[in-house]
């Protein structure tokens, strides 16, 4: 296989498209956000060859442990591994939870360290999924609104669903949002940084 | 436990385990998909260490036992417990069924057609041989459990002062009167057991095993505000917790073998049994056959066999710890999360292979 295989990890159908498994229905082909946004960063030389959802992660504990959303992450990346993919790219929503933000980018950096063969474009969307589309249309100060009001903000524009998202991110220009949109940005600079540096890699290695 | 326990069993040609070999340890579960073979394993095991305890009756609730009354010869029990100390049950159809040990000393039983008999074998005999005295004190004492809460809180005959301690089948039936030998024998022993009842169930205060009627004893719970349960309305979890507890005081056995102990346990309780399990096998192998990924967690990767079965080999057996990927997957999962992260109910492809579950 020439393409490089990307694993993703999302919440839901927002993030995932048709691969969500709660619409196992679903054959469309239905792509999610993540997947769009990659396509704007680099269209060719990649496929999807997995897919699962946050709560699908197995936690089989009593008690759960202290750091649950950096086992949450590692359990990614370790499936991602195992689907032969070169790439994990998630996304997962801050819920207006500070700490979540820093567990995740420790977790990112942890699971850089423990499978290396694996780039790992990831982040939190602060405060939640949709602020990230208001500012794909060019809203300002998307991350200083709470998650609630990110979410009615989005329904009253009209793109709640997943296709109004995905067309969305499709029509957008990188370069356009806004910079105080952190999360989203940093989430992109690490899918420019990786995506086609692997997928180079991965033209020139023999199949 | 040191040596003292069934290194390796290998079975040939026993009900659907044609030929398999599964590496155990001092305590061990087999885990895999519905039919594989677990329940088989076990009974092979049960099966051999009746033989030799010098008698085998027909389990009338198993549907059916392929060591007896067939006329093709080569169903085999080899447990293994070190290099060179083996116990090894042979049916050889119209030539009877043999058991040896360590191939140095063989007699015939009784021939493949009998199906029952109490005749004492190699083991249940004195012996100047130190490998079959060694492995008379090991095998003749085998438990089988399967606990059911309705015979569980059945009353039960005492047990008189010069009897064994122990249940009355392998549904734990006898519960009441083991706890009042317990009681008579070793109050320490009865003390501790109900404090650790009370430290997972605050609401109750003691258990009481008053006399009923034909000189019959029956389990009792004295809740913290005085109301007495009578055995049939204490709940199941309670008296599922009470006959694992109730193990290590038994009469002493060297092999115990346990279908499925998460059974009527809530999950917040299947950690407490598997370590009343534990500490039964630091003087007891304890051999479980589970459906329970928390009962899973509770062990380390040497401790679980993967049992999967198909049409080409029959039921075959992989150490959880061999399966690839396991290493890298313990930075991440407990044993039993691991397993069912991967698992596919089937052949538990995902999981042997290394590859990755579908969605």
């Amino acid at each position: 296989m020439n393409e490089v295989g990307v694993y993703l990890g999302g919440e839901g159908r927002n993030e995932l498209g048709g691969r969500a498994p709660a619409a196992p229905y679903d054959d469309s082909g239905e792509i999610g956000l993540i997947e769009a946004l990659l396509r704007k960063v680099q269209e060719s030389g990649w496929v999807v060859v997995g897919a699962k959802t946050w709560c699908r992660i197995v936690k089989l504990r009593v008690k759960p442990p202290a750091a649950a959303d950096e086992r949450n992450v590692l359990a990614l990346a370790l499936d991602a591994k195992r689907a032969q993919a070169r790439i994990l790219a998630f996304v997962r929503d801050a819920d207006d939870n500070d700490q979540r933000v820093r567990i995740i980018e420790a977790a990112i950096a942890k699971a850089a360290q423990m499978y290396p063969e694996v780039g790992i474009i990831g982040g939190t969307a602060v405060p939640v999924l949709e602020a990230w589309v208001l500012a794909m249309s060019g809203e300002f100060r998307t991350e200083k609104l709470s998650k609630a009001a990110a979410q009615t903000q989005a329904r009253v524009q009209g793109f709640q669903s997943t296709d109004g998202m995905v067309q969305v991110a499709q029509g957008m220009t990188v370069s356009a949002i806004p910079r105080d949109a952190e999360s989203l940005n940093q989430w992109l600079s690490r899918a420019r940084e990786t995506l086609p540096r692997l997928v180079e890699l991965q033209l020139h290695e023999p199949s | 436990m040191s040596d003292d326990y069934i290194k390796r069993v290998d079975i040939q040609r026993y009900g659907c385990a044609r030929n398999v070999s599964v590496n155990l340890s001092p305590i061990h579960a087999l885990i895999g998909p519905n039919d594989s073979g677990k329940s088989t394993i076990l009974r092979a095991v049960r099966t051999a260490a009746q033989f030799a305890a010098g008698k085998f009756e027909v389990d009338t609730t198993i549907p059916f036992n392929p060591m007896m009354g067939r006329d093709d010869d080569g169903q085999r029990v080899a447990l293994h417990y070190g290099d060179k100390l083996a116990y090894i049950l042979e049916n050889r159809g119209q030539g009877g069924i043999w058991e040896s040990v360590s191939e140095h000393h063989r007699r015939v039983l009784a021939d493949a057609n009998s199906r029952m008999w109490n005749v004492p074998g190699l083991l249940s005999k004195p012996s100047e041989l130190a490998s079959v005295h060694t492995l008379a004190s090991r095998l003749t004492t085998a438990t089988m459990l399967r606990l059911d809460p309705n015979a569980l809180r059945e009353p039960a005959p005492q047990i008189l002062s010069q009897e064994p301690v122990r249940f009355s089948d392998e549904r734990g039936k006898g519960l009441a009167s083991v706890y009042q030998a317990i009681n008579t024998r070793d109050v320490d022993a009865f003390v501790a057991l109900r404090d650790r009842v009370r430290s997972l169930f605050p609401t109750v205060r003691t258990l009481r095993v008053p006399t009923v009627q034909n000189n019959a004893v029956a389990l009792q719970i004295e809740l913290t505000d005085g109301t007495l349960v009578p055995a049939d309305a204490v709940s199941e979890g309670l008296l599922y917790f009470l006959g694992y507890a109730a193990i290590q005081h038994l009469e002493r056995t060297k092999l115990l073998l346990v279908e499925e102990p998460e059974n009527g346990l809530h999950p917040a309780r299947i950690a407490e049994i598997v370590k009343i399990l534990r500490e039964i096998s630091e003087r007891t192998q304890v051999i479980i056959a589970t459906h329970s990924p928390l009962v899973v967690n509770e062990l380390q990767g040497s401790e679980v066999s993967v049992i999967t079965r198909n049409a080409e080999s029959g039921t075959q057996a992989v150490l959880l710890k061999d399966v690839p990927g396991f290493d890298d997957a313990m930075k991440v999962y407990q044993p039993g999360e691991f397993w069912v992260s991967y698992c596919d109910g089937a052949q538990e492809e995902p999981l042997l292979t290394g590859k990755s579950a579908h969605e």
